[in-house]
């Protein structure tokens, strides 16, 4: 297109139209604007960084409480999750708890299996389940114990398991003599 | 464009802020210059667009009535740069910012047309029409001054 005079004439003289400067304080209100995006984008990161911790102790709590009723359901309920619990953080304070426990229960189920094979006694049993409660109540003591007396506690439990045996073996060893003289008054009897 | 230097300025600042946070999204595809100036006109578009100013339904009467038989030619006008200036910042928003963009930040009317969301043949009207309401101001300045 063909610049008349008025074009012609700003193009020529363009220049002298872009006398006015823009004051100071634009410069110091974009540096002011700048420094506080930057700040807002950083505390917007710290929501998401302290909302992402908040979605993964939730994540946590969820299938701790999850794998919780599973254990329980799994056990028909012989064992709580509160027990459950108990249990995980016994094996936290004491790891070498853990095995011999499981060589004395073992033990115990062993001599409780010859035993079944005799006769049923509500008293032995009784005795038994009293022996198991004073168990878990040393456990709980354990876990509320104060740093130190953890030691003491667990030489109880161990205590207890090896009454616990012994009771057993003392019940099988008067069944078995029991039987025996039972066996030889057959014999004298033939 | 804006006609107020606080304004003007306030939009300066918004502008460079925009520089700023999306110098990322900056591709290589034009000069730095023409960038930044882009982002520039838009700014003052969308401040304009806030107050309301809608670039293809200006008013016909500013650019008629007056002076189109007055048949002024180009010739008796004594041109300078002062006197034009006081004469774009008379214009009506709409024709101030169609004859700013095209007169003197040099766009065609196919990127006004882009920027502003209307037509190049609106551009173009609306262009001839802004110019020919400044030379009425202009000679309404010679005449009284």
């Amino acid at each position: 297109m063909k610049l008349d005079r008025l074009e012609q004439f700003v193009q020529d003289e363009r220049e002298q139209f872009d006398g006015d400067v823009p004051s100071l304080k634009v410069w110091y209100g974009i540096e002011q604007e700048l420094e506080a995006k930057v700040e807002q984008k950083q505390s917007r990161f710290k929501v998401w960084r302290a909302m992402r911790l908040a979605a993964a102790v939730l994540f946590l709590l969820v299938t701790g409480g999850l794998i919780g009723s599973f254990i329980t359901s799994n056990n028909n309920g012989t064992v709580s999750t509160q027990q459950a619990n108990v249990l995980e953080t016994i094996d936290e304070i004491a790891p070498e708890l853990g095995e011999t426990e499981a060589y004395y229960q073992s033990q115990v189920q062993e001599k409780i299996q010859v035993l079944a094979s005799y006769e049923e006694d509500p008293a032995l049993l009784e005795e038994l389940a009293e022996i198991d409660e004073a168990m878990q109540e040393l456990k709980q003591e354990l876990l509320d114990a104060p740093q130190g007396s953890e030691e003491e506690i667990i030489n109880n439990i161990i205590r207890n398991y090896q009454i616990k045996i012994e009771i057993l073996e003392h019940v099988l060893s008067r069944i078995q003599a029991a039987s025996n003289q039972n066996s030889e008054r057959n014999e004298v009897s033939i | 464009m804006v006609k107020n230097e606080t304004d003007a300025e306030d939009i300066l600042q918004n502008a460079f802020v925009d520089v700023f946070t999306k110098l990322d999204s900056f591709r290589y595809q034009s000069a730095v210059g023409a960038w930044i100036k882009r982002i520039v006109v838009n700014n003052c578009i969308n401040f304009l667009k806030k107050r309301r100013v809608y670039f293809d339904e200006l008013d016909e009467r500013h650019g008629n009535i007056l002076f189109e038989e007055t048949g002024f030619s180009d010739d008796s006008l004594q041109l300078n740069v002062g006197s034009i200036k006081r004469a774009v910042q008379q214009l009506p928003d709409g024709y101030r910012v169609v004859l700013s963009l095209y007169m003197f930040e040099g766009y065609d009317h196919g990127e006004i047309a882009e920027i502003l969301s209307i037509s190049e043949a609106t551009s173009k009207s609306q262009y001839s029409r802004a110019k020919k309401k400044l030379r009425g101001l202009l000679s309404v300045e010679e005449l009284t001054s």
